[in-house]
């Protein structure tokens, strides 16, 4: 099996915060497994499941979220968010499919008058394909995510 | 005549809701917005939780009556107490977490500790005080009045507030619809929740609620989407026999049944589904349950959207910032694959990042901007105010579309903020 290095994983996150600081979206869908998932949980607790989380998207729901970006009548992204992502603490491990790459995140967010800061952990699971590097899962624990919430159209 | 200090001297309240049209004061006076608390947020019944969020003896959930911290206690005896939280000695709130399971609350400052029910139960070195000092009378404040309809608890402050089914009125009948869903007959909360923000005044997001006239507007992008994958065309409401609802008190509906919005595909385990609610409530009042649509405000702070599987509740904040959480909730006896999936869908539609409810916000946050505006003073609420009928049970009904519900809500507002009762 095909491993990762922790410098390969990192230019990965990074090449990723680049297509959406750049709103390259559609090339970001790109970056995803045809089965994949997308989740943003509201739970503290990781043994909560599911429960209603900010996001839970399968590919067909990512590739909406990525559509109505695009979409003029989409208000809560007219204008849209200004970005930045910025990616560190790196850790790479082997998982069954390729491997788990876990990272933290700042996130700056600009929209009409107002600069945002929001900060996370990401689990990337990664799964090498015909070539390349596709995300299998990614999973974002904001850490404010059981807090009351606002706009959070753009993409993280 | 009830009268505030306004943003520009003297308000008179009563002149600022007129029949179909309100002031834009009502968005933006802080003064407003404090006679609100206290009318309305005091003075009457408002949702505080639901039972199962607090099920066993030593249960407790904090939260908030208006802007005023209080503590949801479920006692060994299994009433609910709610308590402000607030030690009787100087002032700290006794209880920091959300929720947990506890035999007292004990001030972190001098560690003054109260039961469940509010008794002060320990006084740290209590030969300091004199002997007229009665802890008997120093128990945490609690709100006089506490009841529950189908398992949604309201509280109030107001001693004098009456029996809260007279409150609701034809509200309850909807409830009873929307838990009847149940095939074990209650509802359950326990799948998380949604909680957002927004620099806006709480009574946009009520009046929106119940507003059947924005949708195709407002979340004109998420119709798009879905209309692509369903193949339907994103169609308003308008002259479909969907209406609009306005329930004495305050309270409003927007009645989706028998609008094809109404008819929900079935999933695995439908005709089990269908047997245990039949076997419940017999096969006409099954047939009635499943028929039906409907979304309620239950004035102030509680909307019910059986369609979606959940209730919200809003929390004022300050007169320009609301926050409001969602919770999803389960049907007891109902598919367990069903109550996950609308716990999911609501976030879906609700959070943050959701289709949905992000339009929503935007459109509030662009309302409080727009009635900073002086010179234009009033918000139109107009629509089908021709066309209207009143209802034997009080209730006054039009098209969904219409803004009778608004034009209730604010009925209602009018006369608690000025003695109108």
């Amino acid at each position: 099996m095909r491993q990762l290095t922790r410098q390969e994983a990192e230019e990965f996150l990074h090449r990723e915060a680049a297509l959406l600081d750049e709103g390259k979206f559609e090339d970001w869908l790109e970056l995803f497994a045809e089965d994949a998932r997308y989740w943003m949980p509201t739970a503290m607790d990781d043994d909560a499941g599911v429960g209603t989380p900010l996001v839970y998207d399968d590919r067909s729901s990512l590739e909406d979220r990525v559509s109505r970006l695009r979409n003029r009548n989409f208000h809560a992204q007219v204008p849209r968010s200004r970005t930045l992502h910025f990616t560190s603490n790196v850790f790479v491990e082997d998982a069954e499919e390729g491997a788990r790459v876990l990272s933290n995140f700042i996130l700056y967010e600009f929209r009409l008058s107002e600069q945002r800061t929001f900060a996370g952990r990401c689990e990337h699971t990664l799964r090498h394909e015909v070539g390349a590097w596709k995300i299998a899962r990614k999973k974002i624990w904001l850490l404010n995510r059981d807090q009351p919430l606002r706009n959070l159209t753009f993409l993280i | 005549m009830a009268r505030v200090m306004g943003e520009a001297g003297d308000v008179a309240v009563d002149e600022l809701v007129e029949k179909g049209r309100v002031h834009r004061r009502l968005y933006v006076d802080p003064l407003v917005f404090e006679k609100e608390m206290e009318r309305i947020y005091y003075g009457g019944w408002v949702f505080v939780c639901h039972e199962s969020e607090i099920s066993e003896p030593g249960d407790y959930k904090t939260s908030y009556i208006g802007r005023q911290p209080v503590i949801l206690s479920r006692h060994s005896n299994g009433q609910i107490y709610v308590l402000l939280n607030r030690c009787m000695h100087r002032g700290a709130q006794v209880c920091q977490e959300g929720k947990g399971n506890t035999r007292a609350f004990r001030c972190l400052y001098h560690g003054w500790a109260y039961d469940n029910k509010g008794d002060l139960l320990v006084v740290p070195f209590p030969e300091g005080y004199g002997e007229d000092f009665d802890t008997s009378k120093l128990g945490l404040r609690a709100a006089p009045c506490v009841e529950s309809y189908r398992g949604f608890v309201f509280a109030s402050l107001n001693p004098d507030v009456g029996a809260l089914r007279e409150c609701m009125g034809p509200a309850a009948d909807v409830i009873d619809l929307i838990v009847d869903a149940a095939p074990g007959g209650e509802i359950e909360v326990g799948a998380g929740v949604q909680k957002y923000v927004y620099y806006g005044n709480w009574k946009l997001q009520i009046e929106n609620w119940v507003d059947g006239y924005h949708p195709s507007f407002t979340h004109q992008s998420a119709f798009a989407l879905m209309a692509r994958k369903t193949g339907a065309k994103p169609s308003s409401q308008q002259g479909s026999v969907a209406k609009a609802v306005s329930i004495p008190n305050g309270h409003a509906l927007l009645d989706f049944t028998g609008s094809p919005r109404a008819a929900l595909p079935s999933g695995d385990g439908d005709a089990e589904y269908q047997a245990a609610l039949e076997s419940r409530y017999g096969r006409e009042r099954a047939r009635e349950v499943r028929e039906s649509d409907v979304q309620i405000l239950v004035f102030p702070n509680l909307f019910i959207q059986s369609n979606g599987q959940h209730f919200r509740v809003v929390r004022p904040i300050s007169v320009d910032k609301t926050e409001v959480h969602a919770y999803p909730y389960a049907l007891k006896g109902g598919s367990e694959e069903q109550n996950r999936r609308m716990a999911s869908r609501l976030g879906w539609w609700a959070s943050a990042a959701g289709f949905g409810q992000p339009d929503d916000l935007e459109a509030f946050e662009r309302c409080q901007e727009g009635l900073r505006i002086e010179s234009a003073e009033w918000l139109l609420f107009s629509r089908g105010l021709h066309r209207e009928q009143r209802r034997a049970d009080g209730s006054v009904v039009g098209d969904v579309t219409d803004e009778v519900t608004q034009r209730g809500i604010y009925e209602e507002w009018k006369a608690r903020m000025t003695d109108g009762r």
